[in-house]
């Protein structure tokens, strides 16, 4: 706060028309601090409510009997933790929730580094080129989950219609038919849809790159290759970080695609557990289970993402130091 | 904040007034859903979407009861699609807020009765011989220990399409045995392009389709104390049929990825030999695909089992936590004459609850006759309250014997034991 160093002793010398006095200022900061909370209370409460309220209503209804009707009687324990874990399909989704979210995010970053890098040169027609990739993403997730509901159906796909066409299929492929197909196909589509999000971070990550850095390279007599692995990647792995958290929050939790593909079906094959959770809660009327399965997903992501952090924070500061 | 002189001071007394609206407008609106108390009676009625006939219908009969009750009793209508009307009832059910008069699947009846949600509807019916205007079997479905539960709504029995062109040209007749079905489902059908029997296994209804084999082979899915008789002999004969019709490539190929309204669209286009289902697909065949040389007959039977056709009933309730049930009743009488019954039923491709309906020329027509006659002894699916549930089971069994993951004893047995368990 000390505008002038002064020699010790005598007062600092300040502008009297620049500095109010020190008391009014104190009383007026503890004031203004009592009005900014009454302007953000309205917001406060509605997030309480609409977001707070619910998840604790969550987390009680996991320890509770609850009825058809979404009713809580009474204190279960943890009856319907060991409930579900009691028929065997809790874990054979969770297995098939891991897969389809290693599967996807890890294909989805894979494919996304060079659509990045590739958008990053300067060739006539980037911009249109980055408009194009956004198109999927400003399409809400339902309807591109729609549309490709309708590329693999099993009388009309479009998909089937081109492959007989280039004579290589003679009948049409019931995509969505088989759980080991239909998973893959549902797959593929996850990857489609979180390309735009992952190029677009990771290109923002990679114009934050200084040129000097591949000037410098260059001078060097860096190769191309040499300059992906020892400079690119390592400047990127920031980005790569958040992208990589981001996502794997999103795809373990996303309902759209496996929900209007497959529905889960046949036989929970192609459930994961937003859809398995749906089921249980509205088909199964089990709310206390999908309750716990709810706190359960809860608490994976929540550990992930603490080790995930940890890790890649380690790793980064390591970078930069 | 500084370039405006005095502007602090404002701060306090505008963030004060604004919070005082705020509450003032809060309260108001509180108040005002508190609702009036003088004034007509006002009604909620919760209708399911059949399709795009069932707002106009419904609109017309609703609004010529306000114009014959105007001053005394208000009806409003809300739609909802199938798909959401379960979660919409229960929603409201848990939140106090239900329909006064709602329709909704005979399946969950047993649910909502236990939970204390439906009116019976005995006193009402046995004014001016109401009750006795409909058919005897089918109002008989609604009725659960001793008491009824409100009135048929949209009622359907399923008998099996068959094309009459195609078994013709491969020189066999129409099935009426278990055996001749998979016959004609083998040798009749044109593959790729046309297959034999057509077989929903994913989304709704694909326990009642193995119902129809399960009811003409002599089976059941519950015994009389409740219990599951899946895992019965007669319901894994069933089951192994129908594994092995999709297996000798009987059906459309992987019936896992086609659900009940791709199959009737399959039929309809000309896509298969057979499928069973209810009295609508004539109206859409009429609609859609006139041409199209098709008959209907009752399900084939298994060698001598006794023929039984599957009913499947949507019911029309009143609320038990209404506090104007006299009134909604009034309504629903006003609703159920022939008339407007009459319309919906023609309109929807559905069967006629009511006798009158049911003598008319439209329903003693070829197309609909066959599916009147069963009505009056065909078998609604068993009342229970964990129904919902068990039908998910069924479903899942059966999907894991078409998909080859478990054989159908042990798909059976392992739905048999978690029905048991609820």
């Amino acid at each position: 706060m000390s505008i002038v160093a002064t020699k010790s002793g005598a007062p600092p010398r300040t502008s009297r028309v620049t500095r109010p006095s020190a008391r009014p200022r104190r009383r007026g900061r503890q004031r203004e601090a009592w009005i900014g909370l009454l302007f953000v209370a309205p917001a406060l409460l509605l997030v309480a409510g609409v977001v707070f309220y619910p998840i604790a209503e969550t987390f009680l209804m996991s320890f509770q009997n609850v009825n058809e009707l979404a009713q809580p009687s009474g204190w279960a324990g943890l009856a319907n933790y060991t409930a579900l874990f009691g028929d065997g399909v809790f874990v054979h989704v969770l297995l098939q929730t891991l897969i389809w979210t290693v599967a996807v995010v890890g294909i989805t970053t894979l494919v996304s580094i060079p659509v990045a890098l590739a958008l990053n040169l300067r060739f006539r027609g980037r911009r249109i080129a980055r408009a194009v990739l956004i198109v999927p993403w400003a399409a809400s997730l339902m309807i591109n989950a729609l549309i490709w509901r309708w590329i693999l159906d099993g009388q009309y796909s479009i998909l089937s219609s081109v492959l007989i066409d280039l004579h290589l299929i003679h009948q049409p492929v019931v995509w969505l038919g088989s759980a080991g197909l239909a998973f893959t196909c549902e797959i593929v589509v996850g990857i489609l849809v979180s390309i735009p999000f992952t190029s677009l971070s990771l290109l923002a990550g990679l114009q934050a790159i200084p040129e000097d850095v591949y000037e410098a390279a260059r001078l060097d007599g860096a190769g191309f290759w040499t300059t992906q692995l020892r400079i690119t990647q390592p400047l990127l792995r920031p980005a790569l970080t958040v992208t990589t958290l981001l996502n794997v929050i999103y795809v373990f939790n996303s309902f759209p695609i496996v929900w209007l593909l497959t529905q889960g079906a046949p036989a929970y094959h192609t459930d994961i557990i937003p859809t398995y959770l749906y089921t249980k809660a509205f088909t199964e009327d089990q709310f206390g289970q999908a309750a716990a399965m709810a706190v359960l997903t809860f608490l994976i992501l929540l550990v992930f993402s603490l080790v995930y952090s940890r890790f890649t924070r380690d790793r980064s500061m390591g970078v930069t130091r | 904040m500084r370039a405006i002189p005095g502007a602090r001071r404002l701060v306090r007394p505008v963030a004060a007034i604004a919070c005082a609206l705020a509450l003032i407008g809060g309260t108001t609106a509180c108040g005002s859903l508190a609702g009036s108390a003088a004034g007509p009676v006002q009604l909620q009625f919760l209708m399911p979407e059949y399709d795009n006939n069932t707002q106009p219908l419904m609109q017309q009969v609703v609004n010529d009861f306000n114009a014959a009750n105007s001053g005394k009793i208000q009806v409003t209508l809300q739609m909802a699609s199938w798909q959401q009307m379960y979660n919409k009832l229960t929603l409201s059910m848990g939140s106090h807020s239900t329909p006064d008069v709602f329709g909704y699947a005979s399946r969950w009846m047993a649910e909502f009765v236990s939970l204390g949600q439906l009116a019976p509807a005995d006193q009402y019916l046995a004014q001016n011989g109401f009750g006795q205007e409909f058919n005897q079997n089918v109002l008989h479905s609604l009725s659960l220990n001793g008491k009824t539960y409100g009135v048929p709504l949209a009622v359907s029995d399923r008998l099996l399409y068959y094309r009459t062109d195609l078994l013709a040209k491969a020189g066999l007749p129409a099935p009426t045995t278990w055996n001749q079905m998979l016959t004609d489902a083998e040798k009749a059908n044109e593959k790729p392009k046309v297959s034999g029997l057509g077989v929903p296994a994913t989304g709704i209804e694909v326990d009642t389709f193995f119902d129809y084999f399960l009811y003409t082979n002599g089976g059941s899915v519950l015994n009389a104390q409740g219990k599951s008789e899946l895992s019965s002999p007669q319901s894994v004969q069933a089951l192994d049929f129908l594994t092995q019709l999709v297996k000798a490539g009987g059906s459309e190929p992987s019936p896992t990825g086609f659900d009940r309204d791709q199959i009737t669209e399959m039929f309809k286009s000309g896509q298969l030999v057979m499928y069973p289902t209810g009295p609508w697909l004539n109206a859409q065949i009429k609609a859609d695909n006139h041409t199209l040389q098709y008959s209907v007959e009752p399900f084939p039977t298994n060698n001598g089992s006794q023929q039984q056709t599957l009913a499947v009933a949507d019911d029309l309730g009143v609320s038990a936590t209404s506090s104007n049930q006299a009134q909604a009743w009034k309504f629903v009488q006003f609703m159920y004459q022939p008339k407007y019954r009459q319309k919906f039923d023609e309109a929807e491709g559905l069967l006629p609850e009511l006798n009158s309906v049911a003598q008319s020329a439209f329903y003693q027509s070829a197309d609909y006759k066959p599916f009147v006659d069963e009505l009056s002894k065909a078998i609604f699916q068993p009342q229970n309250v964990h129904f919902q549930n068990i039908e998910q089971i069924e479903t899942i069994a059966i999907q894991k014997a078409l998909s080859g993951q478990m054989s159908p004893q042990q798909a059976l047995a392992q739905a048999s034991s978690q029905i048991d368990q609820l």
